[in-house]
């Protein structure tokens, strides 16, 4: 026997025994989803002490997570206007900051994390010089309380910024406190967050008369992210220029003013990629991937936003066929297909949500809402989801969406965790069959097994699958069952399904 | 005459053309606490903005509805003010059933304090019933649609309310019907007066 035929017997074997066992009639591979964690101050809060991120860092491993989003407020690197060039990632007004954030970026690649990095926020002599037409940025910031760095941001400027950040994270810059060696490389760049919400870019809107509104931050945020992508990808054609996430709810303006802090997402992107009427729409969008937050308000991942133009789990579908739009008339360039990412989502779990937020759930409804969101958002083709992040908040604190972690703030692990680490959903799809979705941690043969009344596992179906591709197949399966996922010695937590 | 009707048309162009083209545009700020509640989406209602969570419409697993004190399931009419209208005779009748016929499909009742408050169903519950192919992702909608249903049979749903949207069940048709019968009647008996 040569040793090809050995190997064709050996595969032979090795297929007969990933095959079906019994009852599944359909299975598909779903392609990569990759999971991870955002704007995380466990894992990349740069004052926290390297052995805390040390810690949090083997637990996002841990946890499957392959990606997290650091949030990089430009005002903190720039405090005053930068002498010499903004540009050069080795200007000594950067030189500091560089050096704590080098710190992060090198143990949190260490850990084979990939890095989102989003920049935002302007520093203070960086505001009000943004030159729109009709010159409402040139007013005065007003007074009063207003979160820094987020009125009319010098486009300019933060391209300048961002040239520096991706010239020092391009692979290719020396490590300063390793000789003959260089700084991680970063691939995936964000420009700003949230640009549809006042408390991140504004103003949102102008008044033109006594109840003409008109919109002003789609024009301010074509500015920032046209210099954002020029400035990253003239570092490397390469970078991924990932456009800010957007916040899922906004208003209409009132007569009297109200409703003028945010603006719904696709109204926003629709005035942003000159898909409104708006005549003589200036300028063009460049990004390659769109992101949106779609934190849920109204209840499980199924639930749509109750007003037209807002924009939750299953309504994303709604945001990429208006890229499609944007794309196919030439105000999205390059005029290629573009990445859909969700980089903020989660529940509250309840009893450390503020009693303000009455959208929290508890801590079993939160778990279980885990695969179901991400397997709602890959079916509309959503390829990365970061969660927001992986610890929760401080007791105590007033605000919303600071308890969606996985973890509590001690540490012990919610039981969202195993859900995260290894989803598994199960959906009805007609009387006779079911739909089993899987994000599998590690590649190899995995098990469908159902629980018998014995209250024993019995197995339905194996497949062979791959580490971080989603996996999905129809089984057999007349009334309501608990199943479950097994992969080597990983066991997914059991989903049930109704009849 | 002609040259000075000329270049007052001018000057009033010259001064009209600058002041539309810089219809200043001047930036609003939010009044108020306006970063609060910034990923609450927020529905306005008769009585104001609330929080979609807090008017009903079917979260997941949640209770849905609830719209009021009072008006009882499904009804567009408040029972006290069907009683008062009720004791106006033939006339008041015909307005509570005029009433609850036009009213919006999700209305499910008329508060005391006056506040009406719809209920917003799109799509709810849709995972668990709907049929998704097993197939790779897409970026259309993650649920089925709605069932295929022939258009005499959605007229025939929407007349006697088998349709979702409720509805007044054979009693529209059979006050319809009547009506046309009585026109019929009132025709008819005026035709014979006049052969008289």
């Amino acid at each position: 026997m040569t040793i090809r035929s050995l190997r064709t017997v050996v595969l032979s074997v090795a297929l007969l025994a990933s095959a079906p066992l019994a009852s599944a009639s359909a299975a598909t591979n779903g392609g990569p989803l990759t999971a991870g964690f955002s704007s995380d101050s466990a894992l990349t809060y740069q004052w926290a002490s390297a052995s805390s991120r040390q810690v949090w860092l083997n637990r996002a491993n841990s946890e499957n997570a392959h990606m997290v989003r650091y949030d990089l407020a430009w005002s903190d690197f720039a405090t005053n206007s930068v002498s010499g060039n903004p540009a050069d990632p080795g200007n000594p007004d950067y030189s500091y900051r560089f050096s704590v954030l080098d710190a992060v970026v090198r143990q949190v690649t260490a850990h084979h994390l990939k890095i989102l990095m989003n920049i935002f926020l302007a520093p203070r002599w960086a505001e009000n010089a943004n030159d729109l037409p009709d010159q409402a940025c040139h007013s005065n910031p007003p007074a009063r309380a207003l979160k820094d760095g987020t009125w009319c941001p010098n486009a300019q400027a933060y391209g300048q910024f961002a040239t520096a950040v991706a010239r020092r994270y391009s692979g290719t810059y020396p490590d300063p406190l390793h000789r003959g060696q260089f700084l991680p490389r970063i691939q995936y760049w964000q420009a700003w967050n949230e640009e549809n919400l006042y408390s991140y870019l504004s103003p949102q809107w102008g008044k033109s008369g006594p109840n003409t509104y008109v919109p002003l931050s789609p024009d301010i945020y074509r500015q920032l992210l046209d210099s954002f992508y020029h400035a990253v990808k003239s570092v490397s054609s390469s970078n991924v220029v990932v456009m800010g996430g957007t916040a899922p709810y906004g208003d209409v303006p009132h007569s009297n003013g109200q409703g003028t802090a945010r603006m719904r997402p696709l109204t926003f992107d629709r005035y942003l990629f000159c898909l409104a009427s708006s005549p003589g729409c200036p300028g063009r969008s460049d990004f390659d991937v769109l992101d949106h937050h779609p934190y849920e308000f109204n209840g499980a991942p199924d639930q749509p936003a109750r007003l037209k133009d807002d924009v939750t789990v299953p309504d994303i579908w709604r945001l990429t066929q208006l890229v499609r739009s944007g794309v196919s008339r030439g105000t999205i360039q390059p005029a290629t297909h573009k990445g859909m990412w969700i980089t903020e989502i989660g529940w509250d779990s309840r009893p450390n949500a503020p009693s303000s937020d009455t959208a929290a759930v508890s801590l079993q409804t939160q778990a279980r809402y885990v695969p179901w969101a991400e397997y709602v958002l890959w079916r509309q083709g959503v390829q990365t989801i970061l969660w927001e992040e992986i610890r929760d908040a401080a007791p105590n604190s007033p605000y919303t969406f600071q308890n969606t972690g996985m973890y509590f703030y001690n540490g012990n692990a919610k039981p969202a965790s195993a859900n995260y680490r290894f989803p598994f959903y199960v959906r009805r799809l007609s009387s006779s069959s079911v739909l089993a979705w899987q994000l599998p941690p590690i590649s190899g043969s995995l098990a469908i097994s159902k629980k018998t009344s014995s209250g024993a596992w019995k197995p339905l179906a194996r497949f062979n699958v791959i580490a971080g591709h989603v996996f999905t197949t129809a089984l057999h399966i007349r009334g309501g069952a608990v199943l479950r996922a097994r992969v080597g010695k990983l066991i997914s937590v059991p989903y049930s399904v109704g009849s | 005459m002609r040259l000075s009707y000329a270049s007052t048309g001018v000057a009033l162009l010259a001064v009209a053309l600058p002041a539309s083209a810089s219809a200043k545009i001047v930036p609003v700020i939010p009044p108020g606490n306006s970063g609060a509640n910034q990923y609450v989406e927020v529905v306005p209602t008769s009585g104001g903005g609330q929080p979609s969570n807090s008017i009903g419409g079917g979260s997941g697993g949640g209770s849905g509805g609830g719209g009021g004190s009072a008006g009882g399931s499904g009804s567009a009419v408040a029972p006290s003010t069907g009683a008062a209208l009720a004791k106006q005779g033939s006339l008041g009748l015909l307005a509570t059933v005029l009433t609850r016929s036009t009213a919006p499909s999700g209305v499910t009742g008329v508060a005391s304090s006056g506040n009406t408050h719809t209920t917003h169903q799109k799509g709810s519950h849709k995972s668990s019933t709907g049929v998704a192919p097993v197939s790779g992702p897409g970026s259309g909608p993650p649920s089925g649609g709605a069932p295929h249903r022939s258009a005499a049979s959605e007229v025939l749903a929407a007349l006697t309310g088998s349709a979702t949207h409720g509805g007044l069940g054979f009693l529209l048709p059979a006050i319809l019907v009547a009506t046309l019968l009585g026109i019929a009647a009132f025709g008819l008996r005026r035709a014979r007066g006049h052969q008289v």
